[in-house]
């Protein structure tokens, strides 16, 4: 069986993987217990998001949590655009 | 900015639902470490007591697992996991004589370890409940990620944005938010791990 990854993991959590490839996902991950941990983990992170979220949503969300503006808007794209940021460093 | 609800899996959820009725109890596994924690914080604010809210989730747990072929996906999963773990909680109290004081639970989604006998394997209930560090910890790191990659995550987990949105949001190709986001997710787990698994 092939093994995932942990980037198809987070893809596959967020439902962003296609049908087969998901079938693929949860088949390797049932049998990788380190793996599971990972699952787990993602989703622990999810809840602390999901309590937060309430805060995010006001517009003085608290420090560090903020929105980057020129990010978030279109007309400010990044300077850096890059196909994959891993391999960026 | 667009106020969503917090992202949902039921495709995910019923893949593994199906998978489950099909006999598959490594599925429900994965539901199991899906949830745990929620569950376990849920029963807690009626049990208010560790070992026991550890009870009542495996209870749950195994009750959600005898009954998942009454699952008919009207709802979320977790929405029917939620039932089943609220009224376990409540039937819990009633049987050791006490009387149910409504806890303020939030439904927040609206929408094996337990098959071997233990709801989690690597750690003590207590240490589970106790999330106010795992909090702080996760927190302090969102804090300090670069923000292309809190940008990203943010928008995935609170906005509940698809990639395709967020790329659109932060002109960037999907690949690169695919990457931004697990990148996120891989450095806030470098942090919190020996508070999970330790």
């Amino acid at each position: 069986m092939k093994k995932i990854t942990a980037l198809e993991l987070s893809a596959l959590i967020d439902g962003e993987l296609g049908a087969e490839d998901k079938e693929k996902a949860l088949a390797a991950l049932k049998a990788d217990k380190e793996l599971q941990k990972t699952w787990e983990c993602y989703h622990r992170i999810r809840t602390v998001f999901q309590k937060k979220s309430k805060m995010y949503l006001k517009p003085c969300a608290s420090k560090g949590h903020e929105f980057d503006e020129k990010i978030v808007s279109n007309n400010h794209a990044p300077s850096i655009q890059v196909q994959d940021d891993r391999k960026s460093g | 900015m667009r106020q969503r609800l917090p992202p949902q899996q039921p495709n995910v959820d019923n893949a593994l639902v199906q998978q489950v009725r099909e006999g598959d109890k490594q599925a429900f596994d994965l539901l199991v470490q899906k949830y745990q924690f929620k569950i376990l914080k849920l029963v807690n604010r009626y049990v208010n007591d560790p070992s026991e809210a550890m009870d009542v989730a495996q209870e749950s747990f195994i009750k959600a697992y005898r009954a998942i072929h009454k699952f008919r996906g009207e709802s979320a999963f977790y929405t029917w996991l939620y039932r089943i773990a609220i009224n376990t909680a409540k039937n819990h109290i009633v049987s050791q004589n006490r009387r149910i004081v409504e806890a303020n639970v939030e439904v927040v989604d609206t929408e094996q370890t337990l098959m071997k006998g233990n709801l989690r394997e690597y750690t003590a209930p207590e240490k589970i409940l106790q999330d106010v560090e795992f909090e702080n910890v996760v927190n302090e790191v969102i804090q300090h990620l670069p923000k292309e990659l809190r940008t990203a995550i943010t928008l995935r987990e609170v906005e509940g944005m698809s990639y395709e949105e967020i790329a659109g949001v932060m002109a960037c190709p999907v690949g690169t938010v695919r990457s931004r986001i697990f990148r996120a997710r891989e450095a806030i787990e470098r942090k919190i791990k020996h508070l999970l698994h330790e």
